[in-house]
């Protein structure tokens, strides 16, 4: 007898559990890329081939790294609008320099070269914002102009096409590649393993160290976090430089991908990426957001971005499609959530 | 002259503020650095005008995101709005008013091309200000949103191409001269006359103040916020589709990217204004003489290093510059915020 009722209890432990997480944001986000999969794959077979997957991850990994670094910030409680100019400016002042001196070597140089130049802007951004306090949305506004202004009018405004010859190699180099006999080669590009890795380095960081738990304590409660011991003005130099150094890693993979550096390059990503971050389930008001979430998110809006042409929405939809995608993926949580609460008027507008 | 009396009060009142006064300051010293540099160039009238029609669209974007910073939001769709209305009317008069069509069509054609600009703005702003208000979702997040669906609106509508070919007689409005006064002068005063009245002198702009320094105290004080949110994002989406016409007017065309770039401008326009973006601080005033100086900077700058490549990126770096500057003086002047400390100071939590 007691050991029916274990066993009901048991199961019904497991059903609860089974619900709690397909109740989470994460699960419904997948089904709807699921969902969306599906459909764009059953309207065109095109769709579920390896040769399409690559290059939806090629088309994603940019994106990608640049949304591990903004999940970081998003999560603090801040928002970064600068990571595109960082990223553009420190590439861009890495391949300069490679190209004056003549180098020909491997492109890990140039992502060596990069991250100290990520690192210094991302560590601008932190000072303004953890020694003088000023809203994180103002500064990056402020140092995103300064940083491409610098760079477009100080060091050089031509795009520039005769990348260092490794950093060529690199840019068509594959880890698999496919056949095709309609649309032909495509291969994995290698930085799909820098994507793999920057989600890998932020998951654990948030999740198992010290200044990970600070990131979202600092998110959730300010004040909280302060007194109860945690080095604000570290943990958001931390944060900060992360999300530079992971743009500068950005910046140097859009480079390869393009075969040319543009100074200009990704002006006007920024809103994207945080759009693909804030349908991955991150709080915009911080405290709230995983890895998990962000990729897929960003998922969501790669295949929105590059399916619908598949199965014969006109390519000029896309925005629009992106744009409801946004809304809808922010305002059905955010009525469920007022319905759990029962609050009858918004108090954070 | 009761009038000039009644300028000269507001103005001294104006300058009581400490952050109008040291804007005001920037703006002399912009403007006398800029004379000394170029005096053949800098302080003419032909340029004073030039400058004049640039303001006008990124002034009348000011306006409308300053709304929805004061009451404590954001509106990131502004730039979408003005284009989506300008496409709106565009079509509208091309389509009514093509080559060769009487003056009666014509006069009918722009009525009917501007209500349908602002009907645009209007509704993309009760969208904006229905679910910021009435569905709670944080306005960034809206409004991010929206700025992605309204400008792939407009892309979808007009296939990513520009629409040409106003009616001569709409380009007045953004070309036109009134005793040597641009008309998009004339229209950004007029938007900040009447929304400094709204603002300052009504119960709605005391409640939107209210509402951006404190919304609970706000609803507990028996405001009715959701609608006051609808009812200043309406006001937004109304603006922008006023900006959206000056520029349709000025360049006599209008396509889904224009001036994507005056977003992030319109926002550093007010917060260098001094206005907070957590809400419920900041004066209009402050926020025109902003736009006068960073409008002198760039025009000045452009003129400086005219013979250099690229002399229009140096006007970013300017701005950001300027912008982190006059944040980085205001708080210093003002202290630390209400939690925390700045990073010379010891702890006040110990």
């Amino acid at each position: 007898m007691s050991f029916v009722s274990s066993l009901l209890s048991e199961s019904k432990q497991w059903s609860t559990m089974l619900r709690r997480i397909a109740r989470t944001h994460e699960s419904v986000i997948a089904a709807c890329v699921l969902v969306l999969s599906i459909a764009v794959g059953l309207l065109n077979p095109a769709y579920f081939t390896l040769g399409n997957l690559f290059d939806l991850l090629r088309s994603a990994t940019t994106y990608g790294i640049l949304a591990t670094g903004v999940l970081v910030v998003l999560i603090s409680g801040g928002v970064d609008v600068s990571f595109p100019a960082i990223a553009a400016a420190s590439s861009y002042i890495a391949v300069k320099i490679l190209i004056a001196s003549g180098f020909q070597g491997s492109a890990w140089i140039v992502y060596a070269l990069a991250m100290p130049f990520g690192f210094a802007f991302g560590f601008l951004n932190a000072t303004f914002i953890a020694c003088f306090r000023l809203p994180a949305l103002i500064v990056t506004l402020g140092t995103a102009g300064m940083i491409y202004g610098f760079v477009l009018f100080f060091i050089g405004n031509l795009v520039l096409y005769n990348l260092p010859s490794g950093l060529v190699r690199y840019g068509t180099a594959s880890l698999a590649t496919v056949e095709d006999a309609t649309a032909g080669t495509s291969g994995l590009h290698p930085s799909v393993l820098l994507l793999v890795a920057a989600a890998a380095a932020v998951g654990i960081l948030l999740k198992y160290t010290m200044a990970g738990r600070g990131v979202f304590a600092l998110g959730g409660n300010r004040e909280a976090a302060e007194r109860s011991g945690f080095n604000i003005c570290l943990i958001e130099y931390v944060i900060y430089c992360l999300a530079g150094v992971l743009a500068a890693i950005a910046g140097v993979t859009q480079v390869a991908l393009y075969r040319n550096a543009n100074p200009a390059a990704l002006m006007g990503a920024e809103l994207e990426v945080i759009a693909a971050v804030v349908l991955g389930g991150a709080s915009i008001t911080g405290g709230r957001g995983t890895v998990t979430g962000t990729l897929l998110g960003l998922s969501l809006i790669t295949i929105l971005k590059s399916s619908l042409v598949l199965i014969g929405i006109p390519s000029e939809w896309q925005k629009v499609a992106i744009g409801s995608a946004l809304l809808i993926g922010t305002t059905v949580p955010a009525i469920r959530l007022r319905r759990r609460q029962r609050i009858p008027v918004s108090d954070e507008i | 002259m009761r009038g000039i009396l009644k300028i000269g009060i507001e103005v001294s009142r104006l300058m009581q503020d400490g952050h109008t006064r040291f804007l005001a300051a920037t703006v002399v010293l912009i403007f006398i650095f800029m004379a000394l540099a170029m005096p053949a160039q800098f302080p003419t009238a032909a340029n004073l005008q030039s400058m004049a029609f640039q303001m006008a669209e990124l002034g009348i974007l000011s306006v409308a995101m300053t709304l929805a910073l004061l009451i404590g939001g954001i509106d990131l769709s502004v730039t979408a709005m003005a284009n989506l209305s300008a496409i709106a009317a565009a079509l509208v008069m091309t389509r009514l008013a093509g080559a060769g069509a009487s003056a009666g069509e014509v006069t009918v054609s722009i009525t009917l091309a501007l209500l349908v600009s602002v009907a645009v703005g209007v509704a993309c702003g009760m969208v904006n200000g229905l679910l910021i208000g009435r569905a709670g979702v944080p306005a960034i997040l809206v409004t991010l949103g929206t700025l992605t669906l309204y400008s792939g609106l407009g892309y979808a509508i007009t296939k990513g191409r520009a629409v040409h070919g106003v009616p001569d007689p709409l380009l007045f409005l953004g070309i036109g001269t009134v005793l040597g006064i641009p008309v998009p002068l004339i229209t950004f005063g007029v938007v900040v006359g009447v929304a400094s009245i709204l603002l300052h002198r009504t119960s709605f702009g005391f409640k939107v103040y209210m509402i951006g320094s404190n919304a609970l105290a706000a609803r507990f004080s028996g405001i009715d916020n959701p609608g006051m949110i609808t009812r200043t994002h309406i006001i937004s989406g109304f603006l922008s589709a006023i900006a959206g016409l000056v520029s349709l007017a000025r360049t006599n065309s209008a396509n889904a990217d224009y001036g994507s770039s005056y977003l992030l401008m319109a926002i550093l326009v007010a917060v260098l204004g001094g206005i907070s973006v957590s809400g419920g601080h900041g004066r209009l005033g402050g926020v025109v003489l902003a736009l006068v100086s960073l409008q002198m900077l760039s025009t000045g700058f452009n003129m400086l290093l005219s013979r250099y490549s690229g002399s229009n990126f140096f006007r970013d770096f300017a701005w950001g510059f300027l912008l982190l500057f006059v944040m980085v003086f205001a708080r210093i002047k003002a202290g630390p915020p209400r939690t925390g400390r700045l990073f010379w100071q010891r702890s006040r939590t110990q």
